[in-house]
């Protein structure tokens, strides 16, 4: 069986099965949990131009099937990375792909060049959608013209596939995707958070230090699945879906809907082995059902 | 509550903690944290003391004998206690991780002293069915029903010797009283932090407590899950 799919831009997957950015740290901290080989690839914590601390506590909140967060992009800076991190990341035995985010289009543009130049990983995913960074983030990905400046002034100096990703938080994700197709982007990515809130009755403040933040988990999973085949039904370059995926079920849903692979997040806060285990319920699904390419799957919703 | 979990079991060691599913199906979703109480490495058991507080608490409340859950652990990090005498400063289940310490080193119980504190004489967990019989305790209630009436934090100075250090877990208002406490006495504290943890093993970066000093802005915060959970007292932002 052929468990490969395309991502995008000649990034071959080994299978379908990313393990989602912020939900893994920067990758090799987990080296000792599962085979690498055994997953499609990695997605890094959102690398900035300079290094984070983040929001202040409490960060996560626990919600009906899913949590809150609001970490802010606690990140080494991309120097920090380069030094760091990439050396680590550059030796797993899986597609690495590295997160970036920054506040105008010329730091996401020096910031993909400087990465390329160092070279060690398969593809850079561009965050314009994290609702959880004040200076620029997810505004990017809100507007029609930004996403589409942004994605362009990266792919003009990136020599590596590029995925962008998109926030659900906005009126029209259609829209964005095609903005971002035109911009030149070599996949898209969806969804990041939804934007989410808690607030603590007793004391009447909110839960989260920085009040709002961004949900996840089985919650969202429906959202997200809808958002999926929306833009995969309307873009013409690869789609790369999440979105409360757990398990296998939850990932070739996503990959009928038109995603060409998929990304497990939370759900490895609560199963670890989430990720490994997904890869495995899909070749079960694929020898069940006597299909010899996992590619097959993309788009083959049956529809009334 | 005790389970058998020989891997988990034969690794424990003082301060770690354990995430347990609480329910299979996800309702609640993510995993609950819990100190170890006692461990058993030959028979390949752990025990956990806990308060019913919500969800979470309740399914395990629920469980039966025979009933199964999925533990994740040991997580944090193992605490080595320094030399010399020990002053446990503990409030409510912020006992757990302490009485665990003194059993795992029972050669060091002679040089351990454990106060309790708790708002009232009904709220005090049943000291001897926790604490190991040689460990020297005193206790304190807010409302004077038991022990020492007042804060059990009024008991460190006279409880203490010059080279006396401080391991404290409970709610934080206690901790942080016990860090100011200490610092004013010149002794070294640890405090063994229960943050709110969604994965507990470093990979969300939710757990994060504030250094006072830290080389580089992304060291500004750090996870509890991983550096901790015992900390220098002093170090972090109460
Ligand atoms: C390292 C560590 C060790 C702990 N050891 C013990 C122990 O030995 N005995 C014990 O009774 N409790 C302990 N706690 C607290 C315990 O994890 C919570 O009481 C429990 O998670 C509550 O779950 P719930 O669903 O019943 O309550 P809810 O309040 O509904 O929980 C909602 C969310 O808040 C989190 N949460 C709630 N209260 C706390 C708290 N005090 N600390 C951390 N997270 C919390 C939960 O994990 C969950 O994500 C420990 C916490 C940590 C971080
Ligand atoms: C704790 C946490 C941190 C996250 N950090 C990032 C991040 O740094 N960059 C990013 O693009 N997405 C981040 N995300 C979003 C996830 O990558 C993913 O898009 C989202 O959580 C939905 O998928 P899930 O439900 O499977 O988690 C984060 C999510 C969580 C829960
Ligand atoms: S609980 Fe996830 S990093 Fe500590």
């Amino acid at each position: 069986m052929d468990m490969t799919v395309d991502i995008g831009g000649g990034l071959r997957l080994r299978n379908p099965v990313l393990m989602a950015s912020g939900t893994f740290g920067h990758g090799a901290e987990y080296q000792g949990l599962f085979d690498f080989a055994h997953i499609g690839g990695v997605v890094t914590k959102t690398i900035t131009r300079h290094p984070r601390a983040g929001n202040p506590p409490p960060r996560t909140a626990e919600t009906p099937s899913g949590m809150l967060n609001s970490i802010g992009l606690t990140n080494p800076g991309l120097e920090g990375f380069i030094a760091e991190k990439l050396p680590q990341l550059s030796d797993l035995p899986t597609a690495r792909i590295v997160s970036i985010a920054g506040t105008s289009s010329e730091e996401f543009a020096e910031m993909a060049e400087a990465l390329c130049e160092h070279g060690g990983f398969d593809a850079i995913e561009l965050n314009i959608s994290s609702p959880n960074m004040k200076d620029g983030g997810m505004l990017f990905g809100c507007r029609e013209d930004s996403a589409r400046d942004v994605t362009r002034a990266v792919k003009d100096v990136a020599d590596l596939p590029v995925i962008v990703k998109l926030t659900p938080n906005v009126t029209d994700i259609v829209a964005i995707a095609n903005a971002v197709e035109e911009g030149g982007a070599d996949g898209v990515a969806l969804i990041n958070t939804l934007l989410g809130m808690a607030i603590d009755i007793e004391s009447a403040r909110p839960i989260l230090g920085n009040v709002t933040g961004g949900l996840s988990g089985p919650a969202v999973k429906p959202v997200a699945l809808a958002l999926t085949w929306k833009v995969a039904s309307a873009v013409g370059i690869p789609v790369v879906g999440m979105g409360g995926i757990s398990n296998a079920t939850d990932a070739i849903e996503f990959m009928i809907a038109g995603a060409n692979a998929i990304q497990v997040g939370t759900a490895t806060f609560v199963d670890p082995l989430a990720g490994p285990n997904t890869v495995d319920g899909i070749i079960d699904y694929c020898q069940r059902k006597e299909i010899v390419r996992v590619a097959q799957l993309t788009g083959s919703i049956a529809l009334p | 509550m005790r389970l058998d979990a020989r891997p988990i079991a034969q690794s424990a060691g003082p301060a770690q903690f354990v995430q347990i599913l609480a329910d299979p199906v996800g309702s609640p979703y993510l995993r609950r944290p819990f100190s170890f109480l006692r461990v058993d490495r030959d028979a390949g058991w752990f025990e956990i003391y806990y308060d019913v507080i919500g969800p979470g608490t309740r399914r395990l409340q629920e469980a039966r004998p025979g009933d199964a859950f999925n533990a994740l652990g040991p997580l944090g990090r193992v605490f080595d206690p320094p030399e010399g005498h020990l002053l446990l400063v503990a409030g409510g289940v912020g006992i757990v991780p302490l009485a665990f310490l003194a059993w795992d080193h029972p050669e060091r119980r002679l040089s351990t002293t454990l106060l309790m504190g708790a708002n009232t004489a009904t709220r005090l967990p049943d000291l001897d069915a926790l604490l190991p019989a040689d460990l020297v305790r005193h206790v304190s209630t807010d409302d004077g029903t038991t022990g020492h009436a007042g804060f059990v934090t009024d008991l460190i100075e006279q409880h203490a010797t010059p080279t006396t250090a401080v391991l404290t877990c409970g709610p934080h208002a206690m901790m942080a009283r016990v860090a100011q406490i200490t610092a004013e006495l010149s002794l070294s504290c640890y405090a063994s932090l229960e943050n709110h943890m969604a994965c507990g093993f470093g990979a969300c970066v939710g757990c994060v407590v504030e250094y006072r000093e830290s080389d580089r802005e992304d060291e500004r915060y750090r996870r509890v899950c991983l550096d901790g959970p015992v900390v220098d007292a002093h170090g972090i932002v109460w």
